[in-house]
């Protein structure tokens, strides 16, 4: 999994996109740029997994401390 | 006692909360950091609950907010409390038995490997469903420079996720991994 030092990938062209961030600092910390196109399939695969992973969270039960927050909010109202 | 305009402000806030816990916990790297941030988002939407207008999209404004205290507030110990590792392994106990369980996993470790800006604009686009258009305006950036995180989102997702190949390849195999992946 290691993707790792400051290795550039060979081949890698920088989109007119990239230019706009040209000079924000690079928080990535693999180093490596700019990505080829990906091709379509595996963009939808990468979609699919991000949407398994997401709604798997989303289905989650809100946990109760939430949801005791909104309530103590809503009993505050007209003291604040 | 309550208003009719506070008790449905409420239930709106309730509708909210699923996908913005789900946000906040992909952008944290973990469950009780992001609890901690929709919490924090909470006291602030209610405090600012004057500012917000009918009509216009409740879920958008709390995902600002969200994200606006992520960055100034959350993000600094990130890498102190993010614990990926140990998340996964807890993942891995949890439900072991469950199909693709493996690929779940190794695509967590691999979002919370983003740089913050490119995980923040492919949650926003691609498990949230936002345009363009709207996560520029939640991140308070141009629409070309959230088309660009997203894009070298994916790109690294790929690469981390061995879309590509193995661990045994450099990125420069890896990279003609992809390519030849995609000419198939």
């Amino acid at each position: 999994m290691a993707v790792g030092g400051n290795r550039r990938v060979i081949g890698e062209t920088l989109s007119s996109d990239d230019h706009e961030e040209g000079g924000v600092e690079r928080r990535d910390d693999s180093g490596v740029g700019a990505p080829p196109e990906l091709d379509e399939r595996v963009r939808a695969q990468l979609g699919r997994q991000l949407r398994t992973y997401y709604s798997s969270l989303v289905d989650e039960p809100v946990p109760d401390k939430i949801l005791d927050l909104l309530k103590r909010l809503s009993e505050t109202e007209g003291h604040k | 006692m309550q208003s009719r305009a506070t008790s449905s402000y409420q239930d709106a806030l309730i509708s909210e909360m699923p996908n913005l816990r789900a946000f906040a916990i992909s952008l944290c790297g973990n469950a009780s950091t992001g609890n901690d941030l929709v919490q924090e988002t909470l006291l602030k939407a209610w405090s600012n609950r004057d500012k917000f207008a009918d009509g216009t999209n409740l879920k958008a404004w709390l995902f600002t907010i969200l994200r606006n205290t992520y960055f100034s507030e959350f993000r600094r110990g990130r890498r102190e409390v993010a614990d990926v590792d140990g998340m996964a392994a807890a993942m891995l106990a949890s439900h072991p038995e469950q199909p693709g369980h493996m690929d779940m996993v190794d695509f967590r470790v691999a979002l919370d490997k983003l740089a913050d800006d490119q995980r923040e604009a492919l949650l926003l686009v691609g498990a949230e469903g936002f345009s363009y258009e709207e996560a520029a305006e939640i991140c308070g950036c141009a629409v070309g420079t959230v088309k660009s995180r997203v894009n070298r989102a994916r790109g690294r997702l790929a690469m981390l996720m061995g879309v590509a190949t193995s661990d045994e390849f450099g990125p420069d195999r890896m990279t003609h991994a992809v390519i030849a992946k995609a000419g198939t």
